[in-house]
């Protein structure tokens, strides 16, 4: 591979285009965080638990579960996003139960040293693994494994593959306020990998003025597969739903939600 | 170069019909052609074309670009919608072209008047092609947004179809390409009324014709909801 990869484009370089994106996100997320707590309390961790949340953006789960009263910390590969998750923990008020730091997901070890360890839940929320591969995707979850105490929960939220092949759509546009998005889809049936082209502008006047392109690729899966995943990483599947208010999984859920145990 | 897209479209009705027994040298009748995307291809191709449409500006132009070149084997005429293809009685052609969704458009026409009219223009032996978006490829897929790039020009493309009314509802940017920006040079719309392929072969039937086949692109295509396009070959229903 020649190059940064396509993480480090997106989410370092061109930090400010997904942050825009990510801003549009945190409204919904203020529903998924309660969506997540009912989740949570079902699967008996105890309220004000310990939850780490990677990659966790600029928090929009994590410090909402703070603000009910769990201790949360997050990584994230970009310092824009931890700096800016920083700010609206402390505009929330909830800066000492949520604390934000900058960190790579397939070296948890190094951004989370052991004796901060163990927390009673991990999550990996909004289409966060695949990026790597599947190998680094194992090595991954181990990784989350070796910070979660035994009895301890994984939540992984992820695109279902299903959905995307019954509603594969080459193209997509989507606005936020001035910036457009333009999407180049390519489903890689071989490998199960989507190889997409990002294209962003800004408006200016009726023209579109071009911010950025970005290649990015990541492997997709179905449920099938993100259960083998789990069980090869250590943890036992105690849930499959098709999203995060506990739906059942169908080919029609456009994400998956999967619960493991440690 | 690529060949343009155009022209490799004209080459592939250009096969069909051959191998449908339409000769080289034939007479074609395109109505309405719209900007000629196939008219001048065909023309090319060997065919002996008239062109008909009911934008003048546009006939204009493509007089101009047809050139001396094809002037034998290519005319543009503009004629009013409601006339459409206003040509002389006695005017036969072995082929008939109706292509992109020229007929079920929204509000909607007189199509069963026009279909009838094109009857009486066509040679013994002749066909009549008809070329609609497929009702089930939109109604199974409701892309919102597509875009297609010819040339330097990148036209997006914002669908929304309401399956109650059958109208898809099309609206297009134009934007010439400079680096990685868009510059935005103009916009258009249109409102179609689409049609599964039960409702295009009744609204033949209705104004006389008899559909011989049916297919789902011009490479003879089994019509599936999968494709984007429905095409109907038909002929007199008594020839």
């Amino acid at each position: 591979m020649s190059g940064p990869h396509w993480t480090e484009d997106l989410f370092v370089a061109h930090d400010e285009v997904f942050l825009r994106i990510h801003e549009h996100g945190w409204t919904a997320g203020e529903e998924q965080a309660g969506d997540l707590r009912a989740l949570l309390r079902r699967f008996e961790v105890p309220d004000g638990g310990r939850i780490l949340d990677v990659p966790c953006g600029i928090g929009r789960h994590g410090t909402r579960l703070a603000k009910m009263g769990y201790r949360v910390v997050g990584v994230d590969l970009s310092p824009a996003y931890v700096r800016r998750a920083q700010d609206l923990a402390d505009h929330e008020g909830v800066s000492e139960r949520a604390t934000y730091r900058v960190g790579d997901m397939r070296d948890l070890g190094r951004a989370i040293p052991e004796e901060e360890a163990p927390f009673d839940v991990a999550m990996n929320l909004w289409t966060s693994l695949g990026y790597y591969g599947e190998e680094a995707d194992l090595e991954i979850l181990r990784g989350y494994r070796s910070r979660v105490r035994a009895g301890g929960l994984m939540i992984l939220y992820i695109v279902n593959r299903d959905w995307v092949v019954r509603h594969f759509d080459p193209q997509g546009f989507e606005e936020f306020g001035d910036l457009v998005h333009i999407e180049d889809r390519h489903l890689d049936l071989d490998a199960s990998w989507m190889r997409n082209r990002w294209r962003f502008f800004r408006k200016q006047d009726e023209d579109l003025k071009g911010i950025a392109t970005i290649a990015l690729e990541h492997r997709i899966y179905s449920l099938h597969e993100l259960r083998s995943l789990f069980e090869r990483a250590g943890w036992r599947v105690e849930g499959t739903f098709g999203g995060y208010k506990m739906e059942p999984a169908t080919f029609e859920s456009p994400s998956l939600l999967v619960v493991g145990r440690n | 170069m690529a060949p343009h897209p155009s022209a490799a479209e004209a080459e592939e009705i250009a096969r069909f019909l051959r191998d449908s027994g339409v000769p080289s040298g034939a007479r074609v009748l395109d109505a309405p052609c719209g900007l000629g995307r196939r008219a001048h291809g065909l023309a090319e191709q060997g065919f002996r074309v008239t062109a008909v449409d009911p934008n003048e500006v546009a006939i204009q132009a493509l007089r101009k670009r047809a050139g001396r070149g094809l002037a034998d084997r290519l005319e543009y005429r503009s004629a009013p919608p409601a006339r459409l293809p206003d040509r002389p009685p006695a005017e036969r052609f072995d082929v008939l072209l109706c292509l992109d969704h020229a007929i079920s458009r929204d509000p909607p026409g007189d199509d069963v008047a026009f279909l009838q009219r094109l009857r009486g223009h066509l040679a013994p032996g002749g066909l009549l092609l008809v070329e609609l978006l497929h009702r089930d490829f939109f109604a199974a897929r409701p892309r919102p947004f597509a875009y297609h790039v010819i040339g330097q020009i990148e036209q997006h493309e914002f669908r929304t179809f309401d399956a109650a009314t059958g109208v898809l509802e099309l609206t297009w940017k134009f934007y010439e390409r400079s680096g990685e920006d868009l510059r935005f040079r103009g916009t258009s719309a249109a409102r179609l009324r689409l049609v599964s392929p039960h409702e295009a072969t009744s609204l033949l039937e209705s104004a006389g014709w008899r559909i011989e086949a049916l297919h789902g692109g011009w490479g003879r295509e089994p019509v599936t909801p999968d494709r984007r396009k429905i095409l109907l070959v038909a002929r007199p229903a008594r020839d």
